[in-house]
């Protein structure tokens, strides 16, 4: 049965337009205009129990606002969400007591007073007892390692630590179904394998359901099979992880720091999608060709350095545009 | 049981935020001194100068300031902290992580902070109250239904002013709505008899201030029948089904802020 259903899901806002200026300024003074704008269209997938799915896009394409219908927060403008057999709008207790929503940028724990407190708070409201409170608490601390950060006041807290302190307040009530909203935005990569182990071993534990986004494709590839793509609304893509890699991002991306200027030119032989700009050079490169081109590369040129990564995800999700897909 | 226990955790979490600055608790605690006795010595130099309060003596007017400063001790304390932190909540999206409690959203919003700011109001108002009526040979049990009136005087204050926030959330700051809010309050400290009749009418039927300070008091003097205190209790239920009305109609159009 599935725990989370998204069925024809549609969200449309109202957002005023403003010319810029006192002028524009007088004119949205006396009479207002506005236009609607679709953030979601017809979005339907399902997720199955336990679960952990990558739901990716890029900005402003209506990840978060689809979360935030799955969580109750928004009500849908056309379209069925259900979750756990709950409508998540009608934001029941039984419902609100089995999810968690965790946000990158935004932070549930009080500002000027130790985690504790929070944690404290959390376990009023979700009537945990004491003593389970406290084997909670102990346990999901040593799985961040933040056991001794658990007394320091948030504000002096490093971004890491608080992440890792707010997914311990948002699964304090062990959710069955987490929907977690750019977790590791902005952290370090030890923070980041930090997160992402704990959501693992979460999920695992606890069979939990996962609806994942990150624009990080490291977080995608370390937790989920299966991913959803999305991109100004609609639906593009909704399968696993290595189907949509390879059919549209069969590449890596090289970029080198050289040592001196080279011709123009010189680099398109190595790879497509050639961005050079004085000493910096980027190029897309098969994985079938990578080795032999970093080998040529460094064999013909003077390099200062040279990394290899995934394409960026706009580039992945641009490029099944350009092929037309799906 | 649970709203107690998470009320109690609530309070005692943000007294304790409130209390890592002992310096801005010092601050309160002489300016509520010194704004009391300037309140008092205002009463008692009209009083001496023969102002006319429409048949109220010294100490009777004495109670309706004293209950005055104990709204403003509630105010301080539980009405601007929480309405604050409502409207902040709103322009950062964090009201997000309130909507998503398995609670009252309209409790958590009401009562998720304390501060230390309204003590001082609090206890100096009751002070005032309490010498007001030893003074007029007042009762113990009149003095604690003045007190009890009081409190849902607050109530219906704070319920005002939630419904009102909930309406200028979007359009305006609350931090203004919240000055406005605190100018009427200013106006509670004297019987209604001593402004003019254009301001009594307002301040009976369009901002319930002789509602909220004056007819507790006026019942516990004998003046007016009790059962206007039963009127009070339906002003109070009509505002928190108002309220809760305007709080449903907002979460269907709420949008979050982006992220």
């Amino acid at each position: 049965m599935s725990v989370v259903v998204a069925n024809r899901l549609s969200k449309m806002y109202q957002v005023a337009e403003k010319e810029p200026g006192l002028a524009g300024t007088l004119r949205h003074f006396v009479a207002r205009r506005y236009k609607q704008i679709a953030a979601v269209r017809e979005v339907s997938f399902e997720l199955g129990e336990g679960e952990i799915v990558g739901f990716l896009g890029p900005n402003g394409a209506g990840k978060t606002t689809t979360l935030k219908m799955l969580t109750g927060l928004l009500y849908p403008t056309s379209g069925r969400a259900q979750v756990l057999g709950y409508v998540p709008h009608e934001r029941r207790s039984g419902f609100l007591k089995q999810i968690t929503l965790v946000m990158g940028n935004k932070a549930q724990l009080i500002w000027d007073l130790p985690v504790l407190d929070t944690l404290r708070v959390n376990a009023a409201v979700y009537e945990i007892p004491e003593v389970e409170y406290k084997k909670r608490v102990a346990q999901f601390a040593e799985m961040l390692a933040i056991e001794d950060i658990l007394t320091q006041p948030v504000r002096k807290l490093s971004l890491g630590q608080r992440m890792k302190a707010e997914l311990l307040a948002s699964l304090l009530h062990h959710p069955r179904v987490l929907f977690l909203d750019e977790p590791t935005l902005g952290l370090d990569v030890n923070a980041q394998v930090a997160v992402r182990d704990f959501v693992r071993s979460y999920a695992r534990e606890r069979g939990a359901t996962v609806l994942l986004t990150s624009h990080y494709m490291a977080d995608i590839e370390a937790l989920a099979e299966r991913v959803i793509l999305i991109h100004e609304g609609r639906l593009l893509f909704d399968g696993g992880l290595e189907t949509l890699l390879d059919r549209f991002a069969p590449y890596k991306e090289v970029r080198l720091d050289l040592a001196e200027p080279a011709p123009a030119g010189a680099f398109d032989a190595f790879g497509e999608g050639v961005d050079f700009e004085g000493r910096s050079v980027r190029l897309l490169v098969t994985k079938e060709r990578l080795t032999g081109v970093v080998a040529a590369l460094l064999e013909r040129f003077e390099v200062r350095d040279l990394t290899v990564d995934e394409p960026p995800l706009e580039e992945v999700i641009g490029r099944i545009f350009a092929a037309g897909a799906v | 049981m649970r709203y107690w226990r998470v009320l109690f955790r609530n309070l005692a979490t943000w007294l304790s935020a409130e209390m890592a600055y002992r310096e801005d608790f010092l601050a309160a605690v002489l300016t509520a001194l010194i704004t009391t006795a300037g309140r008092v010595f205002a009463l008692w130099g009209m009083f001496t100068a023969g102002v006319d309060f429409g048949g109220w003596r010294f100490e009777e007017a004495l109670l309706v300031v004293g209950a005055a400063v104990v709204l403003m001790g509630a105010f301080a304390g539980l009405v601007e902290p929480n309405l604050s932190a409502f409207s902040r909540r709103v322009f950062q999206g964090t009201l997000d992580f309130v909507f998503l409690k398995p609670l009252d959203t309209q409790f958590l919003i009401m009562f998720e902070r304390v501060s230390l700011w309204g003590l001082p109001d609090l206890v100096a108002g009751t002070w005032l109250i309490v010498a007001a009526a030893q003074r007029l040979g007042l009762s113990l049990a009149a003095v604690l239904a003045l007190l009890g009136g009081l409190g849902c005087a607050a109530l219906l204050f704070y319920l005002l002013a939630f419904g009102a926030a909930l309406v200028a959330v979007r359009s305006m700051y609350v931090s203004n709505l919240l000055h406005f809010l605190a100018a009427f309050l200013q106006a509670a400290q004297y019987p209604a008899t001593a402004y003019g009749r254009g301001f009594r009418w307002i301040f009976t039927f369009f901002v319930p201030v002789y509602w909220m300070t004056q007819v507790p008091v006026e019942v516990v003097l004998g003046r007016v029948s009790g059962a206007l205190f039963l009127a009070l209790g339906f002003w109070l239920a009509l505002a928190l089904a108002a309220s809760r009305l305007a709080l449903r109609l907002a979460m269907r159009s709420y949008t979050s802020a982006s992220s």
